[in-house]
């Protein structure tokens, strides 16, 4: 990112310098208000929000909910759901970066028959999210017998080539010169790539992989279609699942609590990797 | 562009391409043929024959008044989502820009949300503005106010927006971020110095320089509010009421899998893969983000 | 040690033809230097020598066998990059070892190999270091120790110094000529700088548009060049090109004024004199009009034009001469011995 600070920024100075940081802090406040009820919420007892108003302020049940949730949730226990969503934000991510990153070396680094029309082919990818093929791509995951499964869960969604453009992008600002020297050194392809390419590209690795972690972890739409079976639930799309049909009352404190606990490893995976995760998005989309 | 150097062989880079081909071909072009394909036909209800119809499924899209319906609720979702999340970013950006130093610490909070999932933010949105526990509603109904999306349109539609806008706001706010932290600060000084106040500033010269991550988060966001905000839909109204949150890709859905129709949702999710497929194309001419071959 | 051949080599990409047909014997432990202009296909030379690029027609030989066909790996060559190509994740050690491990070689030879180049590139406090702790000239070495390490046939140097300050280029210069007289081996070196090429050279590959216009040693190239191109291009500043009428011993130039030559062709021609072959005489037939001196210190550079005419004219006076003295209209003259005839067509040299 461009630089961080502005020293002696116009008109900076004075009560407008209180005004932008009352004005940032509101804007964080209210962000985060939906998160703070929801975590409330998860650390109350049920009678306490099924007659309002909720107390705004985090109860004494924090241990007692989660376990609850963790352990045997509404139709299937959340401790599952989290299992499931980790393979499968995993597997997407992995699966995706493998896939990819050999595609695009071959692309970048050779002359083949049928080079051209691939290019072409995994460009039109990029057009169509899921969502756009779900009923033949549901038949298609059917017939292999693959609903209700972590491979169904997980290849429908790394056919798409935004990572193999992403990586294709970096191998061309990778100097030619090192590929012919590392050819005089005697490096046949696969060894150029396993010892120089791939170290070279571990922050473009490392980006792409918080994104499509997040990616694959919030899927909603295609888990709930092939799951049938709640012990296979992801945990975003099993929260809906929770709500029970008709007019029963929901067991609130327990989908709150997996409602926070959804979110949770996005939040640290992007906590964390932030410098990445940040530089792998502005750099994506270039 | 292409790289000068290139290694000999082609049955090595054939096989490094495979597995992409493979779950390409089989995951992605096989059933976008198929949705195609099937978009032709109207299958009887206990799916054993089907007829071919030519163009029949989509004559009877365009002439559905649910689907006309559809639309314009679709247009008018897509709008609000894009215009809230994207004003809210930019007015928070601009107030980061202006710091001298603590911008970091305000995006480190604020990029949190882009980690929560659009159907989350449904359920933590949905919780809040329950009829019956929803803390909003009640302080609502403590100010006069009877608040009901269950049986309000407009109140429905409110709410999906608002919670399909707020997980975006801070993926826009980045990108406003790193768009305005690049305007050089001497063009700033320099109006500054020929009197130009903070509005005159921002509209002849940041706003401007601003334009191409503007367009860019534009399409990006439309097809955000396309798509990825099935969640948000399904979790909190379920497309109502009577549908009048009922986006496009909702439609397929519920069409597809609730009402077992599969040539229409079909049909549906054909002129879907053409919208997008116009809007990628404006995308990649526009913002200038050529792929060079 | 290893002879190299070219055999009429010749290059084309799709229908164009950019080198065209060069021919060379180069001998054990010979330093040629391919050197011309940007663009005269002296790399794309380099580069049919080391594998990086096919050959169209011709035959490559190193040690009398043909190696068209053979990857670099395979040619026993090692090569010197411009942008010194070093792997930017692994440190110095690791960059030299690199060609030695995959070729198997045991790892104690690997260090002892590495060690030797190390400490004649002065490289050893650098071993562990990573390339872009180090400065341009220490990464260049290490480009080079990667090459050393090989134990290769063939040397090939491509552009090597033109990212280095000329001061730090000028030192370079010297250790890689007394580098590649020590090992002795055979070295293709390209640049477009013809002192480089005149200090380095045993012998030179004069190109220009893909023609090889002169081989020879560098003293042969300044005292006889083949061509009106070498003529101009080796020695700086350019040798003066007048054009002219040569009868009966002398040259009529455009302007009236006649100079000696002693030699009997006749017809147009181009004449060729150095500026630091012209001497002040004032019975002298070279009458120049100055506009521009430039003082360097060891010489002095006097920039005119021959007088009537408004072709350009060099001289160059040894020692220091003071802005009053020159000026103004002045009368030199040069030794027969040091004028080139060209034929004005062709542009080849026309003996005496």
């Amino acid at each position: 990112m461009a630089q961080n600070s502005r020293s002696g920024m116009v008109e900076n100075r004075g009560s407008s310098y209180w005004l932008t940081h009352v004005g940032l802090i509101i804007g964080i406040l209210v962000i985060f208000f939906p998160i703070w009820v929801a975590f409330v919420a998860s650390t109350v007892t049920q009678p306490e929000i099924t007659s309002p108003p909720m107390p705004l302020w985090p109860g004494d049940r924090f241990f007692e909910n989660y376990r609850d949730a963790l352990v045997s949730g509404v139709n299937a226990p959340v401790a599952r759901m989290l299992a499931n969503s980790l393979v499968m934000a995993l597997g997407i991510a992995l699966g995706k970066i493998v896939i990819s990153i050999l595609s695009a070396f071959a692309i970048s680094y050779f002359k083949f028959p049928g080079r051209r029309t691939f290019f072409w082919l995994i460009f039109l990818t990029l057009m169509l999210p899921v969502e756009v093929r779900i009923v033949p791509t549901y038949e298609v995951v059917a017939g292999f017998g693959m609903l209700n499964s972590y491979s169904g869960l997980i290849f429908p969604l790394i056919a798409s080539a935004t990572a193999t453009f992403l990586f294709r992008q970096f191998f061309m600002t990778v100097p030619d010169e090192l590929a012919e020297a590392a050819r005089v050194d005697g490096a046949r392809p696969m060894r150029f790539f396993w010892d120089i390419l791939l170290p070279m590209s571990r922050t473009n690795i490392a980006a792409l992989f918080v994104i499509l972690f997040i990616y694959g972890w919030n899927q909603y739409l295609w888990p709930l279609l092939i799951t049938t079976d709640p012990s296979m639930n992801t945990i975003v799309m099993g929260i809906k699942q929770m709500f029970p049909s008709g007019d029963d009352i929901a067991d609130w404190p327990v989908i709150m609590a997996t409602s926070i606990l959804a979110m949770v490893p996005p939040v640290l995976v992007v906590i964390f990797m932030q410098k990445l995760f940040v530089r792998g998005l502005v750099d994506s989309e270039k | 562009m292409e790289k000068r150097v290139t290694f000999k062989g082609w049955w090595l880079p054939l096989l490094l391409i495979t597995p992409q081909m493979i779950v390409t071909i089989v995951f992605f072009f096989y059933p976008a043929g198929q949705a195609v394909w099937q978009s032709l036909f109207i299958a009887d209800p206990f799916g054993l024959k089907s007829q071919f119809v030519g163009l029949g499924n989509f004559e009877y899209l365009l002439g559905d008044p649910y689907y006309r319906a559809s639309f314009i609720t679709t247009a008018i979702f897509s709008s609000l989502v894009t215009i809230v999340s994207m004003g809210v970013a930019l007015y928070l950006a601009l107030l980061a820009d202006r710091l001298i130093k603590g911008a970091g610490t305000y995006r480190t909070l604020l990029i949190w949300p882009y980690a929560v999932a659009p159907a989350v933010a449904g359920v933590l949105w949905l919780f809040m503005f329950n009829t019956r526990v929803g803390v909003v509603s009640w302080y609502l109904g403590v100010l006069g106010y009877d608040w009901n999306y269950v049986l309000n349109e407009g109140e429905a539609m409110g709410l999906v927006v608002v919670a399909s806008a707020w997980g975006r706001i801070s993926y826009n706010f980045l990108f406003f971020l790193a768009g305005l932290q690049a305007i050089p600060k001497s063009l700033i000084e320099a109006a500054a110095i020929d009197g130009a106040g903070f509005w005159t500033r921002f509209r002849t010269i940041v706003f401007p320089l601003l334009s191409p991550t503007t367009f860019f988060l534009l399409v990006v966001n439309v097809v955000y509010a396309f798509f990825e905000t099935f969640g948000v839909i399904h979790t909190i109204t379920s497309g109502g009421p009577q549908q009048a949150t009922t986006i496009l890709v909702y439609k397929v859905y519920s069409d597809g899998f609730v009402g077992q129709d599969l040539g229409s949702s079909s049909a549906q999710s054909v002129i879907l893969l053409i919208m997008v497929g116009i809007l990628t194309i404006i995308q990649f001419k526009y913002i200038e983000r050529k792929v060079h071959y | 040690m290893a002879t190299v051949s070219l055999n009429d080599i010749r290059k084309s990409f799709g229908a164009l033809e950019v080198i065209h047909g060069v021919n060379i014997d180069i001998n054990e432990g010979e330093f040629i230097v391919i050197v011309g202009p940007s663009g005269c296909g002296k790399s794309t030379l380099l580069r049919m020598v080391a594998g990086l690029e096919t050959v169209t027609s011709g035959e490559i030989q190193i040690n009398d066998i043909g190696v068209n066909h053979k990857e670099p790996m395979d040619r026993n060559i090692a090569m010197v990059f411009q942008n010194y190509a070093l792997y930017p994740h692994m440190s110095v050690f690791d960059n030299m070892a690199y060609g030695l491990k995959i070729a198997g070689t045991a790892k104690s030879e690997i260090t002892e190999r590495v060690a030797v180049a190390a400490k004649l590139l002065q490289l050893e406090p650098y071993l562990k270091r990573k390339p872009r702790e180090l400065s341009g000239g220490q990464r260049q070495r290490v480009a080079m120790g990667r090459a050393i390490v090989r134990k290769p046939d063939v040397f090939l140097f491509d552009e090597p110094l033109s990212n280095l300050d000329a001061k730090l280029r000028v030192q370079m210069r010297l250790e890689i000529k007394g580098l590649q007289k020590k090992l002795g081996i055979t070295s293709l070196y390209v640049t477009h700088d013809q002192v480089e090429a005149m200090t380095l050279a045993d012998r030179m590959i004069v190109m220009n548009e893909g023609v090889a216009e002169q081989i020879g040693a560098p003293l042969e190239v300044y005292e006889r060049p083949a061509t009106l191109f070498a003529a101009q291009f080796v020695g700086s500043p350019s040798m003066n090109i007048l054009s002219g009428t040569a009868k009966d011993g002398a040259v009529t130039l455009d302007n009236g004024s006649v100079i000696e030559t002693g030699t009997g062709v006749n017809g147009a021609v181009k004449i060729g004199i150095r500026p630091e072959h012209v001497v002040e005489d004032a019975n002298g037939s070279i009458v120049v009009n100055s506009a521009m001196s430039e003082p360097l210190g060891a010489n002095t550079l006097l920039h005119g034009h021959m007088s009537g005419t408004d072709t350009e004219f060099v001289v160059s006076l040894p020692g220091v001469h003071l802005e009053e003295s020159l000026g103004g209209e002045k009368r030199f003259s040069a030794p027969p011995s040091t004028i080139h005839l060209f034929d004005p067509e062709s542009g080849q040299r026309i003996s005496r």
